[in-house]
């Protein structure tokens, strides 16, 4: 092996090695940030899109897929469906016929208010962070 | 004629040469990858976002050719000083540009054809993967030949994005012919907005004026019927005859500016 290629892997691994020093001392968030949303408007969204639109609108489709599969399937007692109505907003406005988005969202956003009613009804202990969710149900 | 010709062959060899044909790798990678990641990802309308996919790839990598080599043009002929011995040749200085145009105008058709190709290959396949089914619920087959309008409009939105920069290249800078060649399709796709700018804003001559941009920039989102053709809705021959005629008649001026620009500058 030639010098110049053995100073290239030495150098390359002391990148690796110092991020994960890096790392070790809390350089990085351990746990993964809660879903974000940058962008609600649709409005906005929809200039932003620029000639992407429809391909913007699948990308939003996938997202509120994930969320909501992802709440579903998770053991988080206060995970819930609060990205739902906004991610299905900006896909069915930036391609408005996408006809699956309005039929998933009818069912899956309603099903999720039933189930919040529900829970704030059975206990006073969950209220605290379903009055968020409350506001977007009066929203809807 | 025959002059515009050569020229343009040559330009379409250099940017064989220059390994342009490359990004078609790219697209081909895009493509595949995606239609195998979806099933992963999304429950349903895998076909709906090939298609959303595919056509926007074909538009972008389309544009970035159409700027990157389209700047240069001109430019690298004036920067290599070739310019001299190319026009002391018997070649007019509107043949060379028209020339230029012509072969950017044939690597971009060669492009567009080849990812065409691949779209529709990449859409047959997985047209295999469904049930008759689930593919009686589609808007349109897989493999809907309605798209190739919406193919045909981007390939004009192309050659309009090709016009701009050479233009702009016969008398700038390639940096700054690249930022305003981006920028004037960015506006192109704001063009609804300055239409109805005096719901914005209350004064009259501003409204006017934005008005009067309105009319005069290029307007690229007349050439965006993607999503309608992914929904088989209907796009009217007449709709893309007057598009595709706006946008020739749109390069006519730009290439005319050019050859005026041109063969008024002198070379020392």
């Amino acid at each position: 092996m030639r010098l110049p290629t053995a100073i290239l892997i030495l150098l390359i691994g002391g990148v690796i090695g110092l991020q994960a020093v890096h790392e070790r001392r809390g350089g990085v968030p351990a746990v993964d940030s809660p879903d974000m949303l940058y962008v609600r408007s649709p409005e906005a969204m929809k200039r932003l899109a620029l000639s992407y639109q429809s391909l913007l609108a699948d990308v939003y489709w996938i997202r509120a897929v994930q969320h909501y599969g992802g709440t579903r399937l998770s053991n988080d007692p206060n995970a819930s469906y609060d990205l739902l109505y906004p991610l299905l907003d900006l896909t069915t406005s930036l391609d408005p016929r996408f006809n699956v988005a309005y039929l998933f969202g009818s069912s899956s956003v309603s099903s999720w208010r039933i189930r919040m009613i529900s829970s704030i009804s059975a206990s006073s202990a969950v209220l605290a962070p379903s009055t968020r969710g409350a506001t977007a149900i009066s929203t809807l | 004629m025959r002059t515009i010709g050569h020229v343009a062959v040559n330009v379409f060899k250099e940017s064989v040469r220059d390994k342009v044909l490359y990004n078609l790798v790219a697209f081909a990678v895009l493509l595949i990858a995606v239609s195998y990641l979806l099933g992963q990802l999304t429950a349903g309308q895998d076909v709906k976002i090939i298609k959303d996919l595919g056509l926007a790839a074909i538009a972008t990598f389309g544009l970035f050719i159409a700027v990157f080599i389209g700047i240069g043009l001109v430019w690298k002929e004036v920067e290599r000083r070739s310019i001299y011995s190319l026009l002391s040749k018997p070649i007019r200085r509107s043949e060379f540009i028209l020339g230029k145009y012509a072969g950017l105008v044939l690597t971009l058709l060669v492009n567009v054809a080849i990812m065409t190709v691949a779209f529709y290959t990449a859409l047959a396949y997985l047209d295999t993967q469904f049930s008759d089914a689930i593919r009686a619920g589609w808007p349109a087959p897989a493999t809907d030949p309605g798209m190739l309008k919406a193919i045909g409009l981007i390939f004009v939105e192309l050659m309009l994005v090709t016009a701009v920069a050479l233009f702009l290249s016969t008398f700038s800078s390639p940096f700054l012919s690249a930022a305003l060649t981006f920028g004037v399709w960015v506006i192109g796709h704001f063009n609804a907005d300055l239409r109805n700018f005096d719901a914005v804003v209350g004064s009259r001559p501003a409204a006017y004026f934005a008005r009067g941009l309105y009319y005069v920039l290029p307007n690229f989102s007349a050439f965006d019927v993607k999503s309608q053709v992914v929904h088989a809705l209907p796009v009217t021959a007449s709709y893309v005859a007057t598009t595709a005629l706006y946008g020739v008649v749109y390069v006519s001026v730009l290439l005319t500016a050019a050859v005026m620009v041109f063969s008024r500058r002198d070379f020392k």
